[in-house]
């Protein structure tokens, strides 16, 4: 289990973890993707997952009212292509977030069972036989994001290379120490132009004794594909998706998140 | 128009605390602030627009005008011209860079002209600021709670 999570928000969270997901998919991988971003759901649109297509959500499973499984859907022809669809591998579930404001509302005003969310991750895990799940979280320290971020084998915490990030990161990296988080990798993203790559790398490792996976580039074409679409397919060679195919390596050569 | 009234220091602060971080001097009408490598004063943030800043002197003073696409904030309200005063301070964007504005220059020896863009993105760290928000989470009964049960399920998967 593979939790995403940054300080505020604008990091390129969603579209790091959905792009991430995909190249782990495209490895040969069983991979699940949960929206625990219930507060503003996001990551289907990277995925160009079409929300009316969803009968049951994330929130549905949370108030009872759908089993864990019913609410993933299949999105690898779409994302991953050319896979036989008989086939067991690879394969790609997103279980999306209600982007109804009244399921938003409820969560926001009555939260939910952390045990719940917790039987939920396990379960789809075994009922998908995932051999990842990754969970992309809302931004910033609350109630959910500190549940993903106990939960998880991994965390990977995505920062910009500016003092405000690199001071509220080192907030999550502490909390998830406490939390006894096995595994803490840390992301720099959006590094613009000509800044030192190297030197960045011995501030962050320095600080928050963990190691950095990637330092992946500002760039123009991300900002012109917005989030809409998954970068690694439209961009295979650009110095964004190797370095994401650094992360999954290193995941890899990991022990299994199942 | 006198060569005293055109010589200014930008600082750039650190927001938290208002240190100032480093220096440019300049003696001209018309600075720029900018991620352009041309601009009068160079700097290399995702925030910060080609030429987001320029600062106009005339005979009522120095005037800032804004032409970043993200925002030039005085007190964190957005402004696009703004009359400069001694000591005052401006942030492009309204997370980005914090300069402060004086209106003489440094004495001559201690400013710094030569920059060094990598310089700019020193990532700076207050521990005990860390410490604080750490413990304050920390201290929560969810958060109490949460570590109890992690642990508690973190042992369950191990043994089962």
């Amino acid at each position: 289990m593979i939790s995403t999570h940054s300080f505020r928000g604008g990091t390129g969270k969603s579209n790091t973890t959905a792009n991430l997901a995909t190249l782990l998919a495209k490895a040969g991988h069983r991979v699940g993707v949960i929206d625990t971003d219930i507060q503003s759901p996001g990551i289907h649109v990277v995925f160009g997952f079409d929300q009316t297509r969803a009968k049951h959500a994330l929130n549905d499973y949370l108030w009872g009212r759908c089993r864990i499984e019913d609410a993933a859907y299949d999105i690898t022809s779409h994302c991953v292509g050319k896979a036989h669809p008989e086939g067991d591998r690879p394969k790609l579930f997103l279980i999306p977030s209600s982007l109804n404001s009244g399921e938003i509302a409820r969560i926001l005003r009555e939260g939910y069972d952390v045990g719940r969310l917790n039987d939920g991750l396990h379960d789809v895990i075994d009922r998908l036989r995932l051999d990842y799940l990754l969970i992309d979280t809302h931004p910033g320290v609350n109630e959910e994001t500190l549940l993903s971020i106990a939960l998880s084998d991994t965390l990977i915490l995505i920062l910009r290379p500016d003092s405000q990030d690199f001071q509220g990161t080192a907030v999550t990296v502490e909390l998830a120490r406490r939390l006894e988080v096995p595994e803490l990798l840390v992301v720099v993203n959006k590094l613009p132009d000509g800044m030192d790559m190297e030197m960045i790398r011995e501030q962050v490792e320095g600080a928050y004794r963990s190691e950095v996976v990637a330092l992946l580039p500002l760039n123009a074409e991300m900002s012109r594909l917005g989030s809409g679409g998954l970068f690694v397919n439209r961009f295979p060679d650009h110095p964004f998706t190797r370095g994401l195919e650094g992360i999954v390596r290193r995941l890899l050569s990991g022990r299994a998140a199942g | 128009m006198s060569d005293t009234e055109l010589a200014i220091t930008l600082h750039l602060v650190d927001p938290a605390d208002g240190r100032s971080l480093q220096s440019w001097a300049f003696r001209q009408a018309r600075v720029t602030i900018g991620r352009d490598p041309t601009a009068d004063l160079p700097l290399v943030d995702p925030y910060v627009s080609r030429v987001h800043v320029e600062l106009l002197h005339s005979d009522e003073g120095w005037t800032l005008c804004c032409l970043g696409r993200n925002g030039v904030y005085v007190d964190s309200k957005s402004v696009d011209r703004f009359r400069l005063s001694p000591g005052m301070t401006f942030r492009l964007a309204n997370v980005g860079p914090m300069f402060r504005f004086d209106p003489q220059a440094e004495p001559v020896g201690t400013s710094t002209l030569c920059f060094d863009s990598s310089s700019m993105v020193v990532l700076e760290l207050n521990p005990s600021d860390v410490r604080q928000r750490v413990d304050e989470i920390a201290v929560t009964d969810y958060f109490q709670q949460l570590q109890q049960k992690v642990r508690q399920l973190r042992r369950d998967r191990t043994t089962t």
